[in-house]
């Protein structure tokens, strides 16, 4: 489904869809929850209320009727916008703790588990491993630094608000078209005082420069396999420029972010926005709207919007989880082991 | 023929506009050097008492232009035009001694006659041979585009992706001039908060060129696609580093990485004797200042002491640019400083 347009069609395959979980597919297609942490959180939100307001049909199992129902509902998320890293762990970890339901448990007790399951998924692995993060990123953090962040990652942000209480130091903010996400980041940074400079990409090598920035601060969509971050579109360019100049890059990120899969480059799987977010209209547009004209025309001109971007490992000095500071390359490591605990 | 008043409220015209930064295409900037210089030294120099005289007042003129333009292609020009000068000077001085010993026919006039009148003419003999030789500088700035053009074909393969950044005159005849014959794609950097890259797409998409605009956080994303990367610059520095556009210094540092030949097109009056510190180009004198928020976009209350950086240029070593293609043909950067030799004088 195209971003900017919304009709889906609701009713397909086994089950239907529950209006907590459409609700929230029309505000993933529409842009209006952001971020990785963002949306996970909201579609555990979205389960709950499915999981809560189900019911056994008389000649079906809980476990199996369950998990096709909970298929359905995120086949529909997944035509809304392609389903996020952690996301998708996170339906994996419920769908798994669904199966592992005893035999012959009763519904209501089934149900109360999977609720609290998906309670302590929240708890756990997102609100608490924020803190945890934020603790060990505050180490890092000395008095008068330069901090470079980019765009806007909920991670990063509660590292600089915790960290700010105790320390005295200044961010720079770098952000990039079209989202502008940093914008919201420069808001809510000012609002708790914290000094500010802001930036376009273009100005990047220029800042890290004049501006003598210590450490670099991203967030990340994902962790691959091979080491890999997966991030906002930028973040390579950004890593890649700080680690030239000898700045350190350090990636903060949950382990429930951590992915099997394996990636090389950003072109082959990644997520195209709307490209008619790239027009610019007003003040600054140098063409004076021939842009859109042309493209209308369909002649020769495309605009392309990529979403996300894979930084090589090189380029990151240490990535902070809740389990410590880790080297990008530690990724399988942590896998297996989650594996092996049946977590 | 102008007036010597006409002449000289062009200059000043011109000295008005370098002051308020209105002239930016750099073609623009290096012609009206010349040809302004070359009106000049052919109308207002009858008062001239001798050849030091008029090197003298040519060489006031000349930092009068230097010190209203903030940028090198003015200064380029005048340096040009004052090594000219003292090469027109040597080959006619040169003329006149020589003439006593091996010309059998020389000119009447250099031998009998008064100092004055002799040195008069010798003045008029110089200014002629100098307008002449500022002809011949103009038709090369006029025709280095065509000769850059020229060597399209060999740089661009059929079927390739190459990445341009931003707006650059020279690289979009280069690359209309390979469609001709060749079918190849181009990504356009749009390079905001100018998105100069937005009129470049138009004006390829137009030359049946496909284009795919790109934003500037994309570029190492798609590096891995791109096959050549093809950029302009401001101005090509003595060591043969570059003042260019902001973001281009990330574009070469990504394509570096990726292992992807950066392909510099610059014409020859971009050529500067001058090495600059990275240091003070990063400051804001040199690298100018562009609103990355415009006028309609307003900040809150609480952002008021928000810094904004944006830098125009940026400085990008020698070490990141694979050629330079200019329009006496093709050059490795570390050649370059061999060119100044040539054109220019340690002043």
């Amino acid at each position: 489904v195209h971003p900017g347009d919304c009709t889906v069609q609701v009713h397909s395959g086994r089950g239907t869809v529950h209006p907590e979980v459409l609700r929230l597919g029309l505000r993933y297609a529409s842009a209006t929850i952001l971020g990785s942490n963002s949306r996970c959180v909201a579609l555990l939100g979205a389960l709950t209320h499915l999981v809560r307001d189900y019911t056994t049909p008389a000649d079906k199992e809980l476990p199996r009727d369950l998990e096709d129902n909970l298929n359905a509902n995120v086949a529909y998320l997944e035509r809304c916008r392609p389903l996020a890293v952690s996301m998708r762990n996170a339906v994996k970890h419920i769908k798994r703790y669904i199966n592992a339901t005893p035999e012959k448990t009763p519904d209501h007790k089934a149900k109360s588990d999977i609720l609290k399951c998906i309670e302590d998924y929240l708890k756990e692995r997102v609100v608490l491993a924020g803190q945890a993060i934020s603790l060990f990123a505050a180490n890092k953090i000395g008095k008068d630094d330069v901090i470079l962040v980019y765009g806007f990652s909920s991670i990063v942000f509660k590292i600089l608000i915790d960290s700010f209480k105790q320390t005295r130091f200044s961010v720079v903010i770098i952000d990039g078209r079209p989202r502008l996400e940093g914008r919201t980041m420069l808001t809510r940074l000012t609002q708790h005082g914290v000094p500010c400079t802001y930036a376009l990409l273009n100005a990047l090598p220029y800042v890290l420069e004049r501006g003598c920035v210590r450490k670099v601060l991203l967030g990340a969509h994902a962790l691959l396999a091979n080491g890999r971050v997966m991030g906002r579109v930028g973040t390579a360019l950004v890593a890649m420029v700080a680690h030239a100049r000898g700045v350190p890059v350090l990636v903060c990120c949950e382990t429930h972010k951590f992915c099997e899969r394996v990636q090389t480059d950003s072109i082959v799987v990644n997520e195209l926005g709307d490209p008619l977010e790239l027009v610019v209209t007003g003040h600054g547009d140098p063409t004076g709207g021939r842009l859109a004209t042309t493209l209308n025309e369909g002649k020769n001109l495309t605009l392309l919007n990529l979403s996300y971007d894979i930084t090589p490992p090189e380029f990151v000095t240490m990535v902070i989880t809740e389990l410590g500071m880790l080297p990008c390359t530690s990724v399988p490591v942590v896998l297996r082991v989650k594996s092996i605990e049946g977590t | 023929m102008s007036s010597v008043t006409d002449v000289e409220s062009s200059i000043n015209e011109f000295i008005y506009d370098l002051q308020r930064q209105r002239i930016n295409q750099s073609y623009t900037l290096a012609l009206r050097t010349v040809l302004l210089l070359r009106e000049w030294i052919t109308n207002c120099t009858d008062d001239a008492q001798n050849i030091d005289d008029l090197q003298r007042k040519l060489q006031e003129k000349a930092s009068k232009l230097n010190n209203a333009s903030g940028d090198h292609i003015v200064n380029n020009m005048t340096r040009r035009i004052l090594r000219i000068v003292r090469e027109e000077i040597d080959s006619t001085t040169k003329q006149k001694t020589t003439e006593f010993h091996l010309v059998p026919a020389p000119s009447p006039r250099s031998r009998e006659g008064d100092e004055s009148s002799s040195m008069d003419c010798e003045v008029k003999q110089l200014t002629g041979s100098i307008h002449e030789a500022l002809n011949e500088l103009e038709a090369e700035i006029e025709s280095s585009s065509v000769h850059i053009v020229n060597q399209c074909l060999e740089h661009i393969h059929s079927a390739e992706v190459i990445l341009t950044v931003g707006w650059s005159r020279t690289v979009l005849e280069f690359l209309k001039g390979a469609a001709k014959k060749r079918k190849f794609q181009v990504m356009v950097i749009e390079c905001s908060p100018s998105n100069q890259g937005h009129t470049m797409a138009i004006s390829l998409s137009q030359c049946n060129i496909q284009t795919t605009v790109v934003t500037d956080s994309a570029v190492f994303a798609i590096m891995s696609r791109i096959n050549k990367v093809i950029i302009g610059t401001r101005t090509v520095l003595a060591n043969g580093g570059l003042k260019a556009i902001a973001g281009s210094r990330a574009i070469a540092e990504a394509a570096r990485y990726h292992a992807v030949p950066v392909i510099v097109c610059a014409a020859m009056y971009k050529l500067s004797p001058s090495y600059i510190c990275p240091i003070e180009l990063n400051s804001p004198q040199s690298v100018g200042l562009h609103p990355a928020l415009g006028p309609g976009e307003e900040l809150t209350d609480s952002q008021l002491d928000v810094a904004v950086e944006s830098p125009l240029f940026e400085y990008i070593p020698p070490e990141l640019v694979t050629l330079f293609i200019t329009n006496t043909g093709g050059h490795s950067p570390s050649y370059l400083y061999r060119l100044l030799s040539e054109l220019y004088d340690i002043d």
